[in-house]
């Protein structure tokens, strides 16, 4: 170690003014969460009180007006209710396909490592490209879903009817290509129960089924919690596949707050609106994953 | 603890600060070294020789698509040959608007971009006045109204005009034994509707779009001969738009007998084109020569013809919008004015114009190069003008632009998505009632500014 | 008997799910194998097989700029991000006070912010930096939005790291930088090779600060230029080419991952772990 404590950089230090040293240490972090962050965070506060387009010189104090009219806004409501339906949908059909997933794939057969390989590859390529790609399969005609059903002799269906379907077929299709992270957080999960605790159970002849809900399970709990929490927002921040599947249509039925928002700013030339519901997508969001959270945390058992 | 904190966050402002400030003298430096250029350019400027720009970069926005960008791409080609400047093509698609707005934000512009629509109005501020430029005078005085401004001013080379009206899938009314030319009111055309939907096809091949509220709209409630006519109210802000829910009526009568595609409303303009292409449907209302070129590059058999929007009653008249086609302006900011121009003098050039509206469909405006313009828009322009030569037709500016407030556009938009969502009696009341309000705030805002 | 009965379940499943997922992949490839004017059927072959989209692809200098900017893009925020993270996470872990606690709250909050939710003072604040249309600015602006998630990782990692360890490289005279260098980092080689791999895809993927940031083509990145090959106006547009686009675009990520896949997963695995 004598090399470093010639160098300038690498200085001694008592344990007491090390201390402080850590905390320099988060500085570059802090100063980059703080301009690229918090600054914008500070600037949509302001602009949400104002009426404004988006581009020109004049900007119109407004007050509150903006908030209020939200609270008002069908539309703001239709995508609060969407956005909930992409965060939870989402993640407990991740969670339950991927918990499966993992189960299946925690057994030995031959060619199991292909599958797990395939079923993560969705997650490395890009949502947006990922929903170009499945338009074509939900298209009423002549989409693929629909000559799949034909070829089976079932009568096609309109899957992107009303805003309700377009919303669930979103979710699902979010939910299929990122089945993976959930899989692979509970296949981690998995191989980290100690062998034991299950030879115990089979010892005192519990069930697979039992064995599964009594033991596997409550052991899975910490990866239950990053699984569900890490889906949740992801979830609710959903934007790119909305753009590529129903461009937020039938009638702007499906489109999530994220997509509410970027139409408001880019389309409707109303950036001081929709940076007030930028705001309260925040606080919502917030509200919801931080007690989720707490909840799951607490029911983490030690092992 | 509080002092390393408190450091911390003036770290940050300070950084922040100056950040702001370099970049602040950054856009002045900026700001003198174009002038300078300016200064430089108008010192060499020499009419007879292109070589002063070569070397040059120039970036070109366009509203061109697909094939549209192929020919696009070959046409600059020979440009950057014959000037050894280059040009940088962007196509943004559907997106093209939403960018060039937020670029307005940046107050960065490509360097020659095309205007559509309303626009005109939006991008003034940021287009060149190019009414010096040689071309100005071969504009065809249909074109001039269109694109000058009050007090004289030109800010885009303007080489083709759209049209607008009914586009017709000629072998649709064949296999369906319906007589497009004998259609002269809407009253006509739904009950060639039915004989077509009788005959198993889909009679209006459309999605939901502002066109499709806005394009035919005159017909019912502002021309000669039309149920009612409202044009002086509308132009003066006044306008209760009662009138207008004879359009919202028709459209409930055409989706209650099943005149549209049953997906109408979720497939994409590609998806139409496709449908529309292989012989689906019949008509396409308000719309033009560019929907039937897109079908033609899907399927060469398909064949087409045009037709006015329909009169809403017998005797009145029918109507044919005539809006800008392709436009090219000039950011007023641009580094590169002498290559800027030398390229809208190019594309201006009879035998470019035309071979680039023979891609779009559009109809060229230029005096020059409306005498070798043989492409298909103007095909079925002449054979349209020719077949319905006893027919009564206006043709005029396009509805909205003529008697609508600036940024009525997407708001025809939405309440076509509004209604074909919910036709029922509250349903029209509801977009009825959207137009209105949209109407009247867009109107005090167009007179306030 | 019963043994191999049990396993033909398994591959009867194993066989479900690799279809379900190779689909979406076929079906691209065999629409970017067709001509324009064939419409027909999705799941049938080509009527007639062509490599022209191909050709028109790679004949366009769009593909490559946008594989230039996406790597430019992806290496600064990965040069960017990880070692501050990496560095916060350290310094955080190990302060242990109510400030670092504070700090990990925020982190954890600051995670839960769409990027969109900021759009509207993001982009003024990109404005007034001159930082729009530009590779750097959406490098720092990416690379910040990574660090929260990044950090809150590392902090994880590094709270499992004995402090025994910085104890007795303190003792003997190393600094507190000598000391995450050459002591906590080499610890820490794993998850750090999963960090960048998640961090870079990640960033190659990403769709909508690009798209609202990069408005010059030339500053597009490769996802930008595929959405540009699949967009259209007025249902004008070139779908088997830009099919062709999306498969050149998406190859070299799926060819590094399928070479990559052992590292990636069972990096995935172990960094899931904690």
């Amino acid at each position: 170690m004598g090399i470093a404590s010639h160098h300038p950089f690498f200085k001694e230090y008592s344990m007491k003014k090390r201390k402080r040293v850590y905390v320099c240490l988060t500085i570059p972090a802090i100063l980059f969460m703080f301009v690229f962050i918090a600054v914008p965070l500070i600037h949509a506060v302001k602009i949400s009180f104002f009426k404004w387009n988006g581009y020109s010189q004049n900007m119109k104090w407004v007050g509150l007006v903006n908030f209020a009219n939200a609270l008002k806004d069908k539309l703001f409501w239709r995508s609060v209710g969407n956005t909930m339906i992409y965060g939870f949908g989402s993640t407990i059909l991740q969670n339950v396909f991927g918990l499966l997933a993992a189960l299946f794939l925690n057994k030995q057969f031959k060619g199991r490592n292909m599958v797990r390989v395939i079923i993560y590859m969705p997650i490395m390529i890009s949502a947006f490209i990922m929903g170009q790609i499945l338009y074509f399969f939900v298209q009423y005609d002549g989409g693929v879903f629909n000559e799949l059903l034909t070829l089976l002799g079932i009568t096609p269906v309109y899957f992107m009817k009303s805003g309700l379907s377009s919303t669930i077929m979103i979710m699902l299709v979010n939910s299929w290509q990122y089945v993976g992270l959930c899989m692979i957080i509970y296949l981690a999960g998995l191989q980290n129960i100690p062998v034991m605790y299950r030879e115990a159970a089979k010892l005192d002849g519990a069930g697979r089924i039992k064995e599964f809900f009594h033991i596997t399970l409550p052991l899975l709990m910490p990866s239950i919690t990053t699984a569900v929490v890490t889906n949740l927002i992801g979830g609710f921040k959903l934007f790119d596949p909305i753009v590529a599947m129903s461009g937020g249509g039938p009638n702007k039925k499906s489109m999530s707050l994220s997509f509410y928002i970027s139409t408001l700013y880019f389309n409707d030339e109303k950036a001081g609106y929709a940076s007030a519901i930028g705001l309260l997508t925040v606080i919502l969001i917030m509200l919801i994953a931080v007690p989720v959270n707490v909840w799951l945390q607490k029911r983490e058992v030690e092992y | 603890m509080k002092k390393i904190l408190a450091l911390l966050l003036m770290g940050a402002m300070v950084f922040s600060l100056t950040a702001c400030g370099g970049q602040k003298e950054n856009a002045q430096t900026q700001g003198t070294e174009t002038t300078s250029d300016l200064e430089n350019q108008e010192q060499n400027e020499n009419p007879d020789s292109g070589d002063d720009i070569e070397g040059s970069v120039l970036e070109v926005a366009v509203t061109y698509a697909g094939v549209q960008v192929t020919d696009f791409q070959q046409i600059v080609d020979a440009f950057e040959q014959e000037y050894g400047c280059k040009v940088n093509i962007a196509e943004y698609g559907s997106d093209y608007e939403s960018t060039l707005k937020t670029r307005m934000a940046a107050n960065n512009l490509p360097d020659v971009f095309m205007t559509h629509g309303w626009s005109i109005i939006r991008y003034k501020d940021y287009l060149m006045d190019l009414r010096d430029e040689p071309w100005v005078a071969d504009y065809d005085e249909s074109a001039l109204g269109v694109i000058q401004d009050k007090d004289g001013a030109i800010y885009v080379l303007m080489i083709a005009e759209g049209i607008n009206g009914t586009a017709v899938n000629k072998q649709v009314c064949e296999a369906a034994g319906v007589d497009p030319y004998s259609i002269h009111t809407w009253d006509d055309f739904t009950e060639a509707c039915a004989t077509i939907k009788a005959a198993g096809y889909t009679p209006i091949s459309v999605i939901p779009n502002p066109g499709l509220l806005a394009n035919m709209a005159g017909t019912w409630v502002s021309y000669e001969g039309g149920l009612a006519q409202d044009s002086e109210v509308m132009l003066d802000g006044s306008w209760d738009w009662e009138s207008y829910r004879t359009v919202l009526d028709v459209y409930e009568e055409w989706i209650d007998a099943g005149y549209f595609y049953e997906d109408a409303m979720t497939m994409n303009d590609a998806d139409l084109v496709e449908r529309y292409a292989n012989n689906a449907g019949a008509f396409c209302l308000g719309n033009g020569p560019e929907i039937m070129i897109a079908c033609q590059s899907l399927n060469p058999e398909s064949e087409f013809l045009f037709l006015p929007s329909f009169a809403s009653k017998e005797g009145g008249k029918e109507f044919v919008g005539i809006g800008e086609g392709g436009a090219f302006g000039i950011w007023k900011d641009t580094q590169n004015e002498k290559a800027a121009k030398l390229f809208l003098e190019y594309m201006a050039r009879p035998e470019v114009a035309v071979k680039m509206n023979a891609s779009t469909g559009e109809i060229s405006c230029l005096k020059s190069a409306m005498e070798i313009d043989d492409g298909d828009g103007l095909r079925w322009f002449e054979e349209m003008k020719e077949k319905c030569a006893q027919c009564d037709i206006l043709y005029e500016n396009l509805w909205d632009r003529q008697y609508m407030p600036s940024g009525m556009w997407p708001v025809f938009g939405n309440a076509c998505s509004m209604l074909f969502d919910d036709h029922s009696e509250s349903g029209k009341e509801e977009v009825l009632e959207y137009l209105k309000e949209n109407y009247q705030d867009l109107y005090e805002a167009a007179k306030n500014s | 008997m019963a043994k191999r009965k049990k396993n033909a379940w398994c591959y009867v499943a194993a066989v479900g799910i690799v279809l379900l997922y190779l689909l979406p992949i076929y079906i691209l490839l065999n629409l970017s194998f067709r001509s324009i004017q064939d419409t027909g059927s999705k799941l049938a072959l080509p009527e007639v097989w062509t490599f022209d989209n191909y050709r028109k692809v790679f004949s366009e200098s769009d593909l490559w700029t946008g594989f230039k900017n996406s790597i430019l893009m992806v290496i600064g925020t990965v040069i960017i991000e990880i070692p501050i993270s990496a560095l916060g996470a350290y310094g955080l872990a190990r302060s242990g006070n109510k400030v670092a606690k504070t700090i990990k709250t925020m982190n954890m909050s600051i995670m839960m912010i769409p990027g969109v939710a900021l759009l509207v003072g993001t982009y003024s604040l990109m404005v007034s930096l001159h930082m729009t249309n530009t590779l750097f600015g959406i490098i720092l602006l990416t690379a910040a939005g990574g660090i929260p998630g990044t950090m809150f990782m590392y902090v994880n990692f590094v709270v499992s790291i004995p402090t025994a360890l910085d104890e007795a490289a303190a003792i003997d005279g190393a600094g507190v930088l000598y000391t995450f260098f050459r002591i906590i980092m080499p610890q820490m080689k794993a998850v750090t090779v999963t960090r960048v791999i998640m961090s870079a895809t990640a960033c190659w993927n990403s769709y909508l600060m690009p798209m609202y940031l990069l408005q010059d083509k030339s500053k597009f990145t490769i996802i930008l230029m595929i959405k540009s090959a699949f967009s259209r106006i007025n249902g004008v547009g070139d779908l088997p080419r830009a099919c062709a686009a999306c498969v050149i675009g998406l190859l070299p990520v799926i060819v590094l991952y399928l070479l990559m896949q052992k590292q990636i997963i069972e990096g995935q695995i172990d960094s899931s772990v904690k």
